[in-house]
């Protein structure tokens, strides 16, 4: 099999047209979504090599994946699966971008949809438009962005999978929010309605110079774990509510480490109302590496 | 901080106390804030052309008042559906509609479109419709579940995943935690 389109995970919707894409989304319906994805979890940090080895090949198989920027090139010498897959870069690999008002991508992927909030409601996809308040599950910040800025970024499951600040901050809030776990690739997003409002999801919000910001990261089919540096892994939860994370004082410069995800996900990033414009050329398909300016903040 | 210990949602802290407003039943009769005090409430917004989202939460509704009914529990919420799309969901849409689910639903919508939206503003509710190219148009909305008191406060906010047992579950600690 050649390498995936990026735009399309593990999906392989694309290729066969309309009808199996809606096949590909009829199916998530019905899987056990959570079991599933516990399977593969369990399966990413099993430490025999023969079998670590065999999924790493064909994982190398299926995907693109540049191994020259990891820090360990080898991919055979990471001890699990989830340890290759969560790899880190080589330091130098990535440059954050210096300017004090730029906002630095906090992933490799691509974005899904970005712009401005328009109220209380964001662009999932063509057509498709969610609410913020479900997005964040309710919590009394919700409100703050409205009219804010939003970018959506696809995290392809080649992609590097660790995720970096946008911008200097100091935590304020950690939300575990229970929900499904749809895949978040396009022919999902076009089709399914509200996704990223019903994924399982951790919110986190940060105050900045730039006024607050939200990074949230989004689970999906698949994505065994999430974990933030200050919290560890927070799922799987033990138990699906909505709970806050206790977090010790936590602040993080622009470019650090924030957290990292097992398998393909989508992370979003808002902004509050009038604190940022995003460059011209961000839309919807728009490749997008860690550290490069997204936008400016103000 | 209210402690974060419901299923499928969060507290407000404090209780807010909602706006007055004037809807519409489904059988034609005003529907004010007194139609919402003595008891508790889930008010879920949404519009019958809903093709997802809406007939599968209200399905899970239904699904939770049978379980409360066969287990004759002390907390039996009314089920209040209120419609974000008031130019084609009229009282007599309304009935054909939301009855199907539970007959003792009630469903509410309201004399203009403008009128539903600020209702729904005021509660933190976000509706959108959306012209499509045929000349129709899509509603997007938020699909929480709001918990009201049978003081007519709005309690708690249910955001999902919405399952029969786990609403159940939030009801219940919602009302032994007074409300």
């Amino acid at each position: 099999m050649s390498a995936a389109d990026p735009r399309e995970g593990l999906c392989p919707a694309r290729r066969g047209g309309e009808l199996r894409a809606r096949l590909f989304v009829g199916m998530q319906y019905l899987l056990p979504q959570h079991g599933l994805s516990r399977l593969v979890l369990r399966a990413t940090r099993v430490r025999a090599r023969w079998f670590k080895n065999l999924l790493i090949r064909g994982f190398l198989k299926l995907f693109a994946v540049d191994m020259s920027e990891a820090a360990e090139t080898d991919p055979l010498r990471y001890a699990t699966f989830n340890e290759f897959f969560t790899r880190a870069l080589r330091p130098g690999t990535r440059a954050i971008a210096a300017g004090a008002r730029d906002i630095a991508c906090p992933v490799d992927g691509s974005v899904s949809e970005c712009g401005q909030l328009d109220g209380e409601m964001l662009l999932q996809a063509k057509g498709r438009r969610y609410a913020l308040s479900d997005l964040l599950a309710g919590q009394p910040w919700a409100p703050r962005f409205a009219g804010g800025a939003f970018a959506t970024i696809y995290l392809a499951p080649f992609n590097y999978h660790r995720i970096h600040m946008p911008l200097a901050g100091r935590l304020l809030d950690t939300v575990y929010v229970p929900g499904r776990l749809f895949s978040v690739n396009d022919a999902t997003a076009q089709r399914v309605p509200r996704l990223f409002a019903r994924n399982e999801r951790v919110l986190t919000l940060f105050e900045g110079d730039f006024g607050q910001f939200a990074l949230i990261l989004v689970g999906a089919l698949n994505v065994g774990s999430m974990a933030t540096v200050w919290a560890g892994d927070i799922t799987p939860a033990a138990r699906r509510a909505v709970t806050r994370v206790a977090a010790p004082e936590t602040v993080l410069a622009k470019g650090a480490e924030l957290g990292r995800f097992n398998m393909g996900s989508t992370v979003i990033l808002l902004l509050e109302s009038g604190h940022a414009a995003w460059r011209p050329t961000l839309r919807a398909g728009a490749a997008v590496r860690l550290g490069e300016a997204l936008g400016s903040a103000r | 901080m209210a402690p974060a210990d419901l299923l499928t949602g969060s507290y407000l802290a404090p209780a807010r106390a909602l706006p007055d407003f004037s809807l519409i039943d489904q059988a034609g009769r005003a529907f004010g804030p007194e139609r919402l005090k003595g008891r508790w409430s889930l008010v879920f917004f949404g519009y019958t052309n809903c093709p997802d989202f809406c007939p599968a939460t209200l399905a899970t509704l239904a699904a939770m008042e049978k379980r409360l009914r066969s287990e004759h529990a002390a907390v039996h919420p009314q089920v209040i559906f209120v419609s974000v799309d008031a130019k084609r969901d009229t009282p007599a849409q309304l009935a054909k509609y939301v009855p199907y689910f539970d007959p003792e639903f009630i469903g509410v919508t309201a004399a203009d479109q403008h009128t539903v939206e600020a209702f729904a503003a005021r509660l933190g509710v976000a509706v959108a419709l959306t012209p499509t190219p045929d000349g129709g148009y899509t509603v997007d909305h938020s699909a929480a579940i709001l918990v009201v008191d049978p003081g007519g406060k709005l309690v708690a906010v249910l955001t999902g995943p919405f399952s029969a047992s786990a609403l159940q579950a939030d009801i219940q600690h919602i009302a032994a935690s007074g409300g």
